[in-house]
């Protein structure tokens, strides 16, 4: 019975993705289409860590900024531009006290990462988004993706570090 | 399949090559290092290369928890919120930074600026009975010099009274955070 509603379930899952992905695909004609058309790469979670960070302004965020093998690779030889095909994510959580913790200090001091908020990617591909720097900006809120008028917010920002082929993160010391 | 073992024996090339030129720069090597009736810190070689588990801040700090691939199965499979304990061979590691803005992001962010310490985390039922299978480390980092020390507070023990403040989670304070 149990193994009935696990198929169910994925079944039900499936019909999901596909009843998404053709939403996708009509949005992708449509004005709505994401600016780069980047989807979000499968195992990113997995990834090795680049950074850590907090964010303390509106977004007061808890981040770790994680590259696929290929940004790992050339961060670690400290080689720019990164190569084609070198992604790196950026996720990020609430920054909420932590109670527990706080219990140990003896103080409210401790801070963790809260619920998901949202995750970021930038995708190399120095042909595909020439006029990017060669990046292409990607961002997800509970799998669906920013609008257009927002990603074309992302490289304006991303240029004042051309010299470190526009990317903000450096790999953690 | 061909190209998936290509690919692999390229990966394992470019690591064993970013393995050696990390041997190659560093004058110590930490992984020698033993706190005295102690944890080696060999016994967590390869933690830079871990899974992040969860990202934390205090006062002074900024910190990243990344475990071994036992542990992070173990966190993916429920553990500890199902009640079931972490499996021999958990290790964990959080790494500590002192933060410092970055001047760059029209953002108001803080990042690593130098690394403080290493404290690392291990599950051996058998060796560390009297700690409920865990035991503890901490090395301290300076900058200064590029070396790690045993932190002479870090024991086996060390962290375990605080960690039974969350015995109901098998000692461990952080979950893994979810995407």
């Amino acid at each position: 019975m149990r193994g009935m509603v696990s198929l169910l379930s994925a079944v039900l899952a499936l019909a999901g993705v596909v009843v998404y992905m053709a939403h996708a695909t009509e949005d992708a004609t449509g004005e709505a289409a994401p600016l780069f058309g980047i989807k979000i790469p499968p195992g990113y979670r997995d990834w090795k860590l680049i950074s850590v960070a907090h964010e303390e302004g509106n977004l007061n965020d808890l981040r770790a900024v994680l590259g696929n093998d290929l940004a790992i690779k050339a961060y670690r030889e400290g080689k720019l531009p990164f190569p084609d095909g070198a992604i790196i994510a950026r996720l990020a959580w609430g920054y909420v006290p932590s109670e527990e913790n706080n219990k140990v200090f003896g103080r409210t001091q401790s801070f963790v990462a809260g619920a998901p908020t949202n995750v970021q990617f930038m995708v190399k591909d120095s042909k595909k988004y020439a006029t990017t720097g060669g990046w292409g900006f990607a961002q997800f809120k509970d799998g669906k993706s920013a609008d257009e008028s927002l990603l074309k917010t992302c490289f304006p920002c991303h240029v004042p570090i051309e010299s470190r082929d526009f990317v903000f993160t450096r790999y953690s010391p | 399949m061909k190209r998936t073992s290509m690919l692999t024996i390229a990966s394992v090339t470019a690591l064993l090559a970013v393995l050696a030129a990390e041997v190659a720069i560093s004058a110590q090597d930490k992984y020698i290092l033993k706190l005295p009736n102690g944890l080696s810190f060999s016994e967590f070689r390869g933690y830079e290369n871990w899974q992040v588990v969860s990202v934390s801040q205090t006062a002074e700090l900024l910190k990243v928890e990344v475990a071994n691939p036992t542990m992070i199965e173990a966190y993916r499979s429920g553990i500890p919120g199902n009640g079931k304990p972490f499996p021999d061979g958990s290790k964990i590691a959080k790494i500590e930074w002192k933060p410092k803005k970055m001047v760059e992001s029209p953002f108001a962010v803080n990042v690593p600026d130098t690394l403080q310490d290493v404290f690392l985390i291990e599950k051996d039922s058998k060796r560390f009975p009297d700690t409920k299978g865990w035991a503890y480390a901490v090395f301290d980092y300076q900058p200064a010099s590029d070396t790690f020390t045993p932190d002479p507070t870090g024991t086996v023990n060390c962290g375990f009274a605080c960690h039974t403040v969350v015995k109901d989670k098998d000692y461990i304070f952080h979950s893994y955070q979810k995407r």
